[in-house]
C-alpha cells in the first residue's frame, strides 16, 4: 500500500478531511506526504485545516487536479 | 429500522448547510438595499436590517404579525421524520421572537418523475403533524418539480408588538443561555459516511424535531428581550449578529457548550462539514478565538445547525428561574455559555471565544 498518496478524489465531503487528519496521525505515512483533491471546495477546507493548526503545506494545480504536499509537524493534528 | 426510502441518498448537503455563504448574501443585500429600510414605516418593528430571524408588521397595539420562511434538501433518511425537523426548523424563528404561530403554507419541490409520490406523501405528513403539535394551520401551500427534492414552510405568527424579541438587545452583564445542544451538522455528515451509531443519531434526530414552542413561552414569562435560534449560521454566527445587533461584546466559554453526543469525535475524526468552513470566513473577522483553544471545539461551535435551539441573552437575577423552567419544559441540556460585556473600541472583537 502506498502510504505516500491521500488520494481523495472522488470522495464526498467531508471525506477528503477525514483522511487527511487520518493520514496527519497514522504513524505509517511518512513525514511529508501528499493529498490529491478534484474540486476547489475540499481543496480550499483541507488547507485551512491544515494552516489553522500550524501544519506546512504547498499545493500544485495538476491538470484539473490538486496535489498537497503535507510536511507533519511534531504534534498530534 | 430503516426507512423504505432513503432520502441522504439524494444530496450531498442537506439541512441548513445548504444555505449560501453569509458574508456573500450580506454583500448582496446592502448592495440591494434602496434606503427602503431607512425611510421602513413605523409598523415594520423587525426587517432585514437587523439579520433577525424573521420580519414584524405591527397591525395595531396588540398584536404584530411575525413572518418567515425556510425550505432545504434532506438531512435525515426518513421522509416522515425530514418532514417533522424541516417543519420545526421553519417555525423556530417564530418562537425565537417570542410568537405563536398561526398559519403554515407548504414549500415543496419534488422529483415526481424520479421518485414515488408516496415519499412526498411521507414528508407533507411529517410536517403537517409538526404544524399541528405547534398549534399553527397548515392552510396549503405550493409545489414544483426539482431534484433533489426539498421541503420547508412559509409561516406566518404573532406576537404583541411590546413583547418582540429580537437579537439586538444584549446588554453588559447579561449572561448567554443555550437551550439545545449543537453538533448536528457533523452528526448528519456522519451519519452519509456510516460513521454515527445509531443512538448517536437518533438523539440528534429527537433534538431537531424538539420544538422551541415552549422556549418560547418560558421566555415571555420571563421578559426576555433578547434571543435568537441557532441554525444555519451556527452558534457563533447566531452569537455575533445577536453581538452586532447589539453593539456588544459576547464571549463564549467553549467547554460550556452542551454538545450532542458523537459531535465531538466525528469533528476530530476530521468529519467536519463545509458549512463550518463557510461559517468561520463569516465571522473570523468580527471573533477572537483564544490561545490554545482546543480546534475541535472552534469547529464544533462553527458547525450549521438545523432546527437548533434558542440562544438567550438574560441578566443575572433571571437565568437561574429561566434555565430551571427551560429544564423541567423539556430542553434539557440548557446552560449558561457565556456572557455580555461592554464593547469598548471599534476595534474590539463582537465574540471571543475561550
Amino acid at each position: 500500500m502506498n502510504y505516500n498518496i491521500i488520494d481523495a478524489r472522488g470522495h464526498a465531503c467531508p471525506k477528503p478531511l477525514i483522511m487527511t487528519r487520518k493520514a496527519l496521525r497514522d504513524s505509517n505515512v511518512p513525514d511529508e506526504f501528499v493529498v490529491l483533491i478534484d474540486r476547489e471546495n475540499p481543496k480550499e477546507n483541507i488547507e485551512r485545516l491544515l494552516r489553522d493548526n500550524g501544519v506546512t503545506y504547498r499545493t500544485v494545480k495538476e491538470g484539473n487536479d490538486y496535489r498537497i504536499t503535507v510536511i507533519k509537524p511534531g504534534k498530534t493534528v | 429500522m430503516k426507512p423504505s426510502y432513503d432520502l441522504l441518498t439524494t444530496v450531498e448537503q442537506g439541512g441548513c448547510s445548504a444555505k449560501l455563504p453569509p458574508n456573500v448574501l450580506e454583500k448582496l443585500l446592502q448592495e440591494l438595499s434602496t434606503g427602503m429600510e431607512k425611510a421602513a414605516p413605523a409598523n415594520l418593528l423587525v426587517g432585514a436590517d437587523t439579520r433577525d430571524d424573521a420580519a414584524v408588521w405591527k397591525i395595531n397595539d396588540d398584536a404584530a404579525i411575525i413572518q418567515t420562511t425556510d425550505f432545504f434538501p434532506p438531512i435525515c433518511s426518513d421522509p416522515y421524520e425530514f418532514g417533522q425537523i424541516a417543519a420545526a426548523n421553519a417555525m423556530s424563528d417564530v418562537f425565537a421572537m417570542g410568537g405563536k404561530v398561526v398559519l403554515a403554507l407548504n414549500l415543496v419541490m419534488f422529483p415526481a418523475n424520479k421518485m414515488d409520490i408516496s415519499i412526498l406523501k411521507e414528508i407533507l405528513r411529517g410536517g403537517t403533524d409538526k404544524v399541528e403539535e405547534a398549534g399553527g394551520i397548515l392552510a396549503g401551500g405550493h409545489t414544483i418539480d426539482d431534484f433533489p427534492p426539498k421541503y420547508g414552510l412559509a409561516v406566518t405568527g404573532i406576537v404583541h408588538p411590546d413583547l418582540v424579541i429580537t437579537n439586538t438587545r444584549a446588554v453588559e452583564g447579561d449572561v448567554l443561555m443555550l437551550t439545545k445542544p449543537i453538533g448536528m451538522g457533523a452528526i448528519v455528515a456522519g451519519q452519509r459516511i456510516e460513521e454515527v451509531s445509531e443512538d448517536h443519531y437518533r438523539k440528534a434526530l429527537e433534538c431537531m424535531k424538539h420544538l422551541n414552542r415552549e422556549g418560547a413561552e418560558i421566555m415571555q414569562k420571563h421578559n426576555i428581550c433578547c434571543a435568537t435560534d441557532v441554525t444555519g449560521f451556527s452558534l457563533l454566527g447566531h452569537t455575533m449578529e445577536m453581538a452586532e445587533g447589539s453593539g456588544v461584546t459576547i464571549t463564549i466559554t467553549a467547554s460550556r457548550v452542551p454538545l450532542l453526543e458523537g459531535a465531538y469525535e466525528l469533528i476530530d475524526m476530521g468529519c467536519i462539514p463545509g458549512a463550518a468552513f463557510r461559517n468561520l470566513k463569516y465571522v473570523e473577522e468580527k471573533t477572537v478565538f483564544k490561545e490554545g483553544l482546543d480546534y475541535n471545539f472552534r469547529m464544533l461551535l462553527l458547525d450549521a445547525q438545523t432546527s437548533g435551539g434558542l440562544l438567550i441573552s438574560c441578566n443575572q437575577q433571571a437565568a437561574e428561574g429561566l434555565a430551571a423552567d427551560l429544564k423541567s419544559s423539556g430542553y434539557t441540556d440548557t446552560a449558561v455559555i457565556g456572557q455580555v460585556s461592554k464593547r469598548e473600541n471599534d476595534s474590539d472583537p463582537f465574540v471571543i471565544v475561550e
